[in-house]
C-alpha cells in the first residue's frame, strides 16, 4: 500500500531541495557570469550617461535594450539549460528520484529554484545599471519608478523564460543551442517582422507590459504593445502549459 | 512483513540497440542477498528499475510487494547506493548527509540524531565535516552508504559498494555490511562482481549473466555444482616429488602439468571437495614445503563459463 | 622472459609532406562536423531563412546583370531583402561559427590530446592552420557557397549581355565568402582553446560578438566611431572594401585597420602563444 506523505512533510522535503539546488547554484562558477554582466552593463551605461543625449528617455531604453531584450533571457537560459541538465548528467539527481517526493515535485523544486536564482540574478543586474546611469545623470522625478518597474519585468521574464528554459532542458541534452536560437533568431527575427506575427514571442509580452507600466524610453513607444490583460494572461498560459508539459514529461522521464 | 524483499518475473529493460535485463526472474527474500556478475551483466540496470528510475520495457519488478516506477511514498523504505560517484563537491559530508535526510522528511533534532548515527555506523565521523572533493575513493563509499541508511531504510539496494576502495576499506565495508543485517537489521541487496566477496558477506546469492539469473541460491549449492566439473588446482612449492607421487595415484586426479621449473604444478581434479579435504594431510606426510595453493578456476568467469555451458 | 620489446616497426608507406600536414587535420574536421546534428540544423535553417529565397528568385524575376547591390542589399531580388548585409546573414554566421569553433580545442585540451598532436611531427602552425582551416571549410558551406550559387545563378538567367562584369562581381562575391568564413574564426577559435567546456567556448563566442554589436548600434548615437567594435559593422564595411565601395566617409580607416587587426591578428598571436605553451606544459 503506498503511503500518502503529510503535506508538511512535502512542504519540508520541496523546501529542502530548493534551498540547496539554489545555494549550489548560487556558489556554482556560473554565477560569476551574473557579475561580469553586472559590470559590463554598469560600465556600458556609465559611459553612456556621460554622453549626449542623456536623460531618463535614454536610460529607460539602455535598461529595455540591455536587461529586457537581451540578459534577462540569456541569463535565464543560461541557468535554465543547466539546472536539471547538470544533475541528469553527473547523476546526483539520483539522491532525488529515490527520495519520496515524486518527479512532479521535484521538477516543480527545480523550476522554483531556477526562478529564485534568476530573479536575484536579474534584479542585481538592473540594478547595477540603473545605479551606474543615474548616478552620473543624477536623479530626477520618475527614476525610481522606472526602476521598480523594471525589477517587476525582470520577475516576471524570469517566471516566464524559466518555464521555457527548463522544460528545454529536459528534453534536450544541448539545450543551450536552442536557446541560443530561441532568444536570438527566434525572438529577434520575429520581433523584427511587422505585424501580428511578432506576439509568437515572450519578449513581446513582456514589453507589452513594460509599455503599460514603464513612460520612458523605447519600451514606452512600443507601436505593436498588446494590452495589460492580455499580456499578463498570455504569459500566465503560457508559464501553467509549460510547467505542466515539463511536470508530465519529467515524471514519465527515464533516468539510466 | 513480507519475506519476499524483491521478485521480478519476466522483466526485461533494454536500451536502444542494447539489452540490459532480458526475461529475468527472481525472488529475493530477506538477509542479505549478493547479485554476481561479471561488468556488463545487467546488475546496475536491476538495481534502477528496484528503484523506479528507469521503468521495464517488459515483465513485472515489485520490491517489498510494490511497483517501483512512480512510487514516492515507497523510497521512504529504500535506501540506495548507486555504483556511480554522484556526490556534490560543492559540500562537506555533514551537509550532504542532512541535505539527503531532509529530502526524506527527517528535521531538526531527529535530523541531527539521524546524521550522527549514521556517520557513526559508517565510520565516517572523522571526516563529516571536511570538503567532500578532499575525500578519497574509501570514504566517498562511506559516505554514499550513510546517504542510503539515513532514514533508516528497511531494504538497502548497495550497487557495487566496494568499488574503487582498497583493501583495508573493503575489508571494514565488508564487516559493516553484514552487520547492518546481523545487529541492525535490514535487508541487503548487494552486487559486485568479484564473488569472494560476496561470499564473505552472505551464503545467498543470484549469478547474472547477459540480463538472466543463470544460477541462485546458497553459495554451497553452486559450489557444489561447480566440484563436479573439473578443477585446476595451482601448488608452488619444493620438495614436492613425493606428493606428486601421492597425487598421480589419487582417484580424482586426472592430469599434472608442470609450469615454470617444475616450481609450480597445475593438478586437474574431479571432484575438487575430495581433493581439498584430502590434501592437507598429504602435504604433511610427503614433507613438502608448499608455499601457495589456489584454485584457477575458483573465480567469477570460470563460475559463469561452467554455469552457461562454456557458450559466451 | 625478459622485458617485451617494443614492437615498433618504421612507417614505410607514403608519408603526408610536411606542407600539406595541416590539411590532415583540417579533414578530420570537416568530416566529424559534418556528422554534427546541431550543425546540419544550423545550416538548414539558415539556408531556409537567409539564403533559399535569394538564391531560388533569379529564376522567376531575372535581373539585368549581377551586381554588387543585389549581392550587398539584394537588389532586383523576389524579396528585396539585403543579402550579404543581413541581419539574418551575420546572426547564422556567428551562429554557426560559434557551434563549429566551440569543441574545435577545447576537446583538445580536455582529452589532453595535445600531446597526441606534438608527440608526431607537427608544428604549431601546422596544427592552428589545421584548425582553423577545418572550421573556415565548413563556415564556407554557408557562408561563401550559397552567395556563389546567387552569383551562378543570377548570371545564367541574366537578361543583358555585361556577363564580364558579372563574372566580376562573381570573383569578388567569391573572395566575400571566404573572407566571411574566416573573419570570426581566430576569435572564436582562441576561446576554444582557453577552456575545457564547449559550451563555454561557444556561448562565450557568440555573446562577445552578439554583446559588441548591441554596444556598437547603441553608442554610434555617441560618436559614428563607435560602429568599428560592432563586428556585424566590420563584415559590412570589409565587404564595402572588396566590392570597392570603399569605407562609410564616417568612419575612420585607420580605425578600421586597428579593429580588423584586434579582430584577426591580435586572437592568431594569442593562440599561437597559448598552443605553444600548451606544447611545452604537456
Amino acid at each position: 500500500m503506498k503511503e500518502k506523505e503529510s503535506a508538511q512533510d512535502v512542504v519540508f522535503m520541496m523546501y529542502s531541495l530548493i534551498k540547496e539546488t539554489t545555494r549550489k547554484a548560487i556558489i556554482n562558477k556560473r554565477f560569476l557570469l551574473v557579475l561580469l554582466v553586472m559590470l559590463f552593463l554598469a560600465g556600458v551605461m556609465g559611459y553612456a550617461a556621460t554622453q549626449e543625449p542623456k536623460g531618463i528617455e535614454e536610460g529607460s531604453t539602455f535598461l529595455d535594450i540591455l536587461v529586457i531584450s537581451f540578459f534577462l533571457p540569456l541569463i535565464t537560459m543560461i541557468f535554465g539549460s543547466s539546472f536539471i541538465r547538470d544533475e541528469i548528467d553527473d547523476k546526483s539527481i539520483s539522491f532525488l528520484l529515490i527520495s519520496p517526493l515524486g518527479k512532479g515535485k521535484i521538477f516543480f523544486g527545480y523550476y522554483i529554484s531556477l526562478v529564485i536564482v534568476s530573479i536575484i540574478a536579474m534584479l542585481l543586474v538592473v540594478s547595477s545599471g540603473t545605479l551606474a546611469y543615474f548616478s552620473v545623470v543624477g536623479y530626477s522625478s520618475g527614476v525610481s519608478e522606472t526602476y521598480i518597474y523594471y525589477g517587476i519585468l525582470a520577475i516576471l521574464g524570469s517566471i516566464v523564460y524559466g518555464s521555457l528554459f527548463i522544460i528545454v532542458s529536459i528534453l534536450l541534452e544541448r539545450s543551450i543551442y536552442f536557446g541560443l536560437f530561441y532568444v536570438f533568431i527566434w525572438e529577434g527575427f520575429v520581433g523584427s517582422l511587422p505585424g501580428r506575427v511578432k506576439q509568437v514571442s515572450i519578449r513581446h509580452y513582456l514589453r507589452s507590459i513594460g509599455n503599460e507600466l514603464i513612460e520612458y524610453g523605447s519600451i514606452a513607444y512600443y507601436r505593436d504593445a498588446s494590452g495589460l490583460n492580455t499580456s499578463i494572461i498570455t504569459l500566465t498560459l503560457i508559464t501553467i502549459v509549460l510547467l505542466v508539459t515539463g511536470a508530465i514529461i519529467f515524471r514519465e522521464n527515464e533516468f539510466p | 512483513m513480507t519475506s519476499t524483499v524483491l521478485k521480478a518475473k519476466g522483466l526485461s529493460k533494454w536500451y536502444d540497440d542494447v539489452i540490459g535485463i532480458n526475461s529475468l526472474n527472481i525472488e529475493i527474500a530477506t538477509g542479505i542477498t549478493g547479485i554476481v556478475g561479471p561488468n556488463g551483466a545487467g546488475k546496475s540496470t536491476i538495481f534502477k528499475l528496484a528503484t523506479g528510475m528507469i521503468k521495464p520495457n517488459k515483465g513485472r519488478i515489485s520490491v517489498l510487494g510494490e511497483d517501483p516506477w512512480l512510487n514516492g511514498p515507497l523510497m521512504r523504505k529504500i535506501g540506495f547506493c548507486p555504483d556511480y560517484d554522484n556526490l556534490s563537491d560543492y559540500s562537506d559530508g555533514k551537509r550532504f548527509l542532512r541535505y539527503v535526510g531532509s529530502l526524506h522528511g527527517l528535521r531538526d533534532k531527529e535530523l541531527d540524531k539521524r546524521v550522527s548515527k549514521t556517520a557513526e555506523l559508517v565510520g565516517a565521523e572523522d571526516f563529516l565535516n571536511k570538503d567532500i572533493e578532499k575525500y578519497s575513493k574509501g570514504m566517498r563509499q562511506r559516505l554514499k552508504l550513510a546517504g542510503a541508511l539515513i532514514h533508516d531504510p528497511d531494504l538497502l539496494l548497495l550497487d557495487e559498494p566496494l568499488s574503487g576502495a582498497d583493501p583495508e576499506a573493503r575489508r571494514d565495508l565488508i564487516e559493516l555490511i553484514k552487520g547492518l543485517h546481523e545487529e541492525k537489521g535490514h535487508d541487503v541487496l548487494v552486487s559486485s562482481h568479484v564473488l569472494n566477496e560476496i561470499e564473505r558477506m552472505t551464503s545467498s546469492i543470484a549469478l547474472i549473466y547477459k540480463g538472466r539469473v543463470i544460477a541462485s541460491g546458497d553459495i554451497a549449492e553452486i559450489r557444489e555444482l561447480m566440484d563436479e566439473h573439473p578443477q585446476h588446482i595451482v601448488l608452488e612449492g619444493k620438495n614436492k616429488k613425493g606428493l606428486v607421487k601421492e597425487l598421480i595415484e589419487m582417484e580424482q586426479v586426472l592430469s599434472i602439468t608442470f609450469e615454470e621449473g617444475r616450481k609450480r604444478i597445475v593438478i586437474e581434479v574431479e571432484k575438487a571437495d575430495v581433493f581439498f579435504n584430502v590434501i592437507p594431510s598429504l602435504i604433511k606426510n610427503t614433507g613438502a614445503e608448499i608455499f601457495e595453493m589456489y584454485s584457477m578456476d575458483d573465480n567469477l568467469q570460470a563460475v559463469f563459463d561452467y554455469l552457461v555451458g562454456g557458450k559466451r | 622472459m625478459g622485458i617485451d620489446p617494443i614492437e615498433y616497426t618504421v612507417w614505410k608507406d607514403k608519408k603526408t609532406p610536411f606542407r600539406k600536414r595541416f590539411l590532415v587535420i583540417s579533414e578530420k574536421i570537416f568530416r566529424k562536423k559534418l556528422r554534427s546534428k546541431a550543425i546540419w540544423i544550423l545550416l538548414v535553417i539558415g539556408y531556409f531563412l537567409v539564403h533559399v529565397f535569394t538564391i531560388s528568385s533569379a529564376p522567376f524575376y531575372p535581373p539585368e546583370e549581377l551586381t554588387k547591390e543585389l549581392i550587398l542589399y539584394g537588389e532586383g531580388t523576389l524579396t528585396g531583402e539585403p543579402y550579404l548585409k543581413g541581419g539574418l546573414f551575420f546572426i547564422f554566421t556567428i551562429l554557426l561559427v560559434s557551434v563549429v569553433s566551440s569543441d574545435i580545442m577545447s576537446q583538445d585540451i580536455r582529452e589532453n590530446s595535445f600531446v597526441l598532436y606534438f608527440s608526431r611531427p607537427l608544428r604549431t602552425v601546422d596544427y592552428i592552420s589545421g584548425k582553423i582551416f577545418g572550421g573556415l571549410s565548413i563556415m564556407s558551406l554557408y557562408c561563401a557557397i550559397p552567395p556563389i550559387l546567387v552569383g551562378i545563378s543570377v548570371i545564367a538567367t541574366q537578361t543583358g549581355d555585361n556577363y564580364l562584369g558579372s563574372l566580376q562581381i562573381l570573383g569578388l562575391t567569391i573572395v566575400a565568402g571566404i573572407f566571411t568564413s574566416f573573419l570570426y574564426l581566430p576569435y572564436a577559435v582562441l576561446l576554444s582553446s582557453l577552456t575545457e567546456r564547449k559550451a563555454y567556448s561557444g556561448i562565450g563566442t557568440f555573446m562577445t560578438f552578439f554583446v559588441l554589436t548591441i554596444v556598437s548600434e547603441l553608442f554610434t548615437t555617441f560618436d559614428p566611431n563607435w560602429k568599428l567594435i560592432g563586428p556585424e559593422n566590420l563584415l559590412h564595411f570589409s565587404y564595402d572594401v572588396i566590392y570597392g565601395i570603399g569605407l562609410p566617409e564616417d568612419v575612420n580607416l585607420g580605425l578600421y585597420i586597428i579593429a580588423m587587426i584586434a579582430l584577426i591578428i591580435l586572437p592568431l598571436m594569442a593562440l599561437y602563444i597559448r598552443i605553444r605553451r600548451k606544447e611545452v606544459e604537456g
